[in-house]
This record gives structure tokens, sequence and C-alpha cells, in this order.
């Protein structure tokens, strides 16, 4: 299930600030920019940081965050060590929405596991700092 | 030799082999660049491990046997995939690492013993 955009306007504000910032590059700045518009759409939206989980037994986080292309090869998402999305509260639903969800799928948010399967590995990826747009 | 630290390598190790793409991008020399600076850094502080030795060993043992070529070329050479070759040479630093830890047993247990 996603969290689709009816509003003509806003989807092709968010296209074209996706098309602006492709995955890999300015990931704060996109999130900030879609937090801003949907945010003063009305929608319930955090920013959130992502990173990797500590390597077992260590106090190091690995640098590398790499992500699922369109025909399913991998490449470096984040190489900073840390990425930055849009979650979307609609419903009592979390919604994550970022470049790479709309690599994959255009202007739609999507579930929480869903959005992390774009990942290479979902089973790493800590959700390490929430910052609420207000 | 600091046994435990060499226990904690494997484990890092084993991490990093089965989650590559965190440390590295996707290309042999990246894989070959890294494991080179895992092996230099370790032996820098364990020179005693003597790991070369050990690794050559053991890529003879599972049939990548030259004295004048690098393992990944004959993996390339004998057709492996880039990810073949990537997890082969990751495979290959740990079951050496592995060899290390095994091979420093024994002054564990001696430690053990004298305690």
């Amino acid at each position: 299930m996603t969290l689709v955009f009816k509003d003509e306007a806003l989807l092709k504000g968010l296209a074209a600030l996706f098309e602006a910032y492709p995955p890999g590059n300015l990931c704060d700045i996109l999130a900030l920019k879609v937090s801003q518009i949907l945010d003063a759409e009305g929608y319930e939206v955090a920013i959130i940081t992502l990173e990797n989980r500590f390597v077992p037994g260590t106090l190091i986080r690995p640098p590398y965050i790499p992500a699922w292309s369109l025909n399913r090869v991998s490449f470096l998402l984040a190489q900073t060590g840390f990425h930055v999305t849009v979650r979307i509260r609609s419903d009592n639903q979390m919604y994550y929405l970022d470049s790479l969800v709309f690599l994959h799928h255009g202007v739609e948010a999507l579930m929480e596991q869903d959005y992390l399967n774009l990942f290479v590995y979902p089973a790493e990826i800590e959700m390490t700092k929430v910052q609420q747009v207000e | 030799m600091a046994s435990q630290s060499l226990k904690n390598a494997l484990v890092t190790l084993d991490y990093i082999r089965k989650h590559p793409l965190m440390f590295m991008s996707a290309d042999v020399p990246a894989v070959q660049n890294f494991m080179t600076g895992f092996q230099m850094a370790w032996s820098l502080a364990y020179p005693e491990t003597n790991f070369s030795d050990k690794f050559q060993q053991l890529a003879t043992d599972r049939g990548w046997n030259s004295t004048t070529k690098p393992v990944w070329l004959l993996m390339q050479e004998q057709g492996l995939s880039a990810d073949a070759i990537i997890q082969e040479l990751l495979d290959l630093h740990y079951e050496t690492w592995k060899q290390v830890v095994q091979s420093s047993e024994p002054e564990i247990l001696h430690v053990s013993n004298g305690a």
C-alpha cells in the first residue's frame, strides 16, 4: 500500500524536486524542501536520518549505504554514512518519500518495510534521528 | 599474541564478507584494496601472524595456485564473475584469519592453565 498524492500541483512540484536531486546527491537538502512543501499542504511530516547499524562488537558504523536501482543493480545511495528521508504520518500509518522512492515508484510514499526493501541490507538500516517539521 | 583481538577481527571480517557493499564498491579492485589495507593494519600490529604465507597456502589449497599472478586474476581467467571473485576473495581472507586465530589457540590455553 502506498500513499498517493492527488493534487496535481503538489505532484508536479514534488516531481520537479526529485528530478533536481537524484539519489546519492544532497538528500538532506531535498528532505528539507520536500518536508516544507508537504507541511504547507497539511501533512504531518518528519525528517528522518538513516545510518547503518554498528558493526557487531565495535563502535563503527559502516560508511556506505547501498540501495537497489530500477534494474536491481546495487549502487551507493550514501557514501557519507547517513541518508536523510521524509516520513509522513497518515491514517496512523508511516510512509516514506525520498529520491530512492521516486526512482522506483514516482511521487508515492511507501510504508516502512516496502521502503526498507529498496536497500541492499534492510535489516542493517537504523533510524537514528527524527526531526519534526513544524 | 592478542588472541582476543584476533578473534574480534575474525568476527568483523565475517560481518564484512556478509555485507561487503557497506564497506566498499562492488568491483574487484576495491575489494582487493580494502582487504590489503585490512591485512596491512593487522600485520603491522601483529607481525607474528604470518598472514601472507597462510593466505598463499590456502589459496593454493582452493585451486588458485600461481606465484606470478594475483589470485583475483586467476579467478577471472577461470571465468568467475566479478561477484563470485569478490565473494571468493572475502572468503579466502576470512578463512585465512580463521587459521590465524586457530593457530593462536594454544596460547589461550596456556594462559588459562596458568591462571
